[in-house]
């Protein structure tokens, strides 16, 4: 039938805690809902058919900042919005994450000099795990990110030691 | 049916409605008599000032779009934007402008008045035009221009506690807003 028949004795698969919810983690990103500007518009063609974020584990948008695993930052932030953003964000059930799309999410972008309202990168009100650069991004770049993020929560510890080797559950004893 | 820029002048000119000044080229207005047209420019020119309008007394903006909406001869019943300029930093006015659109005789027509930068008020145009609301509420925060008797005078764009007005040309960005650096 399937690949697994035969494969595993008893039903019993063994794996380490670490890999398995980090597997979990990595492979239902649920995103926000939430676009700010024309970054928007790419990030909904990255949830449409024809690059299709559900490959990835992460199409389910939710409308809700409480069902959401990842922000994607897809526009520009002015000082009113921030607000708003930190408080979204501060909504979010950890573990959380935050993807800056574009030049001005990550650095304020064409309205870094005269734009008198716009943050200058939204890293100073929400901390960020994935920059993506482009004006607006093509959605392959934001796939990219979305999977250096996957990579990024692929070799977080949860159990283990932060900075241990992957595999390692306990600090060795100093010799 | 007034069509034309000087068409409408002259409407208005019969009619002898109050506070209108106007000119293709408000430096060239006959002081005289400030309603005798001046001759047209090229069509595709630009003088100036910009294209053809009317200068009105500020406290006359009301009365004036009345006038233009409920004439027959005029009917321009569609006020398609308000906004304001800062013509220069050490300009004493600030300009307001108005433009109008008759649907009934497809024609256009931009109305300007100054207020002085020191007292920057003029009364709302929102009971003749409803479509002056949100116009003039942006008007009203990017340049500081008081609409006298509008209905909800807050900020349309800008945060409640923003300080200062962007689009005069003395602005000063802020440093900080609510903890988050500016620079």
């Amino acid at each position: 039938m399937g690949l697994l028949e035969h494969r595993l004795d008893e039903n019993v698969l063994t794996t380490r805690i670490d890999w398995l919810i980090n597997w979990a983690r990595l492979s239902s990103i649920w995103p926000m809902t939430f676009g700010l500007a024309c970054c928007a518009i790419e990030m909904m063609a990255v949830g449409a058919a024809h690059h299709d974020m559900d490959r990835f584990g992460a199409g389910a948008f939710r409308a809700t900042p409480r069902q959401a695993d990842l922000m994607i930052v897809a526009g520009t932030v002015n000082f009113k919005m921030a607000e708003r953003v930190k408080r979204l964000y501060e909504q979010m059930p950890s573990p959380k994450y935050v993807i800056a799309m574009g030049a001005c999410a990550t650095g304020g972008g064409p309205y870094y000099k005269y734009g008198y309202n716009v943050v200058k990168g939204v890293d100073r009100v929400v901390p960020v795990d994935v920059y993506v650069a482009g004006c607006p991004p093509r959605p392959e770049a934001l796939l990219e990110g979305l999977m250096k993020l996957q990579d990024k929560i692929r070799r977080s510890a949860v159990l283990r030691k932060p900075g241990l080797p992957e595999g390692a559950l306990f600090v060795p004893a100093p010799s | 049916m007034a069509k034309s820029f000087e068409e409408v002048l002259g409407r208005l000119q019969a009619l002898g409605v109050p506070g209108v000044i106007a000119s293709l080229d408000p430096e060239q207005a006959s002081k005289a008599d400030p309603l005798a047209p001046v001759p047209a420019r090229k069509p595709g020119t630009k003088g100036p000032f910009g294209d053809p309008h009317l200068l009105v007394e500020a406290k006359r903006i009301p009365e004036v779009l009345r006038t233009l909406r409920d004439d027959p001869e005029l009917r321009f019943e569609m006020l398609a934007d308000v906004t304001g300029v800062d013509y220069a930093k050490e300009a004493a006015n600030l300009g307001v402008i108005y433009v109008l659109l008759s649907l009934a005789h497809h024609t256009r027509l931009v109305l300007r008045a100054d207020v002085p930068k020191a007292a920057p008020r003029l009364p709302s145009a929102v009971e003749i035009h409803p479509a002056a609301n949100w116009h003039e509420r942006e008007a009203g925060e990017m340049l500081g221009l008081v609409f006298e008797g509008h209905p909800d005078p807050r900020n349309i764009l800008l945060s409640d506690d923003w300080v200062g007005f962007p689009l005069r040309k003395d602005y000063e960005f802020p440093v900080e807003y609510h903890g988050i650096s500016c620079v």
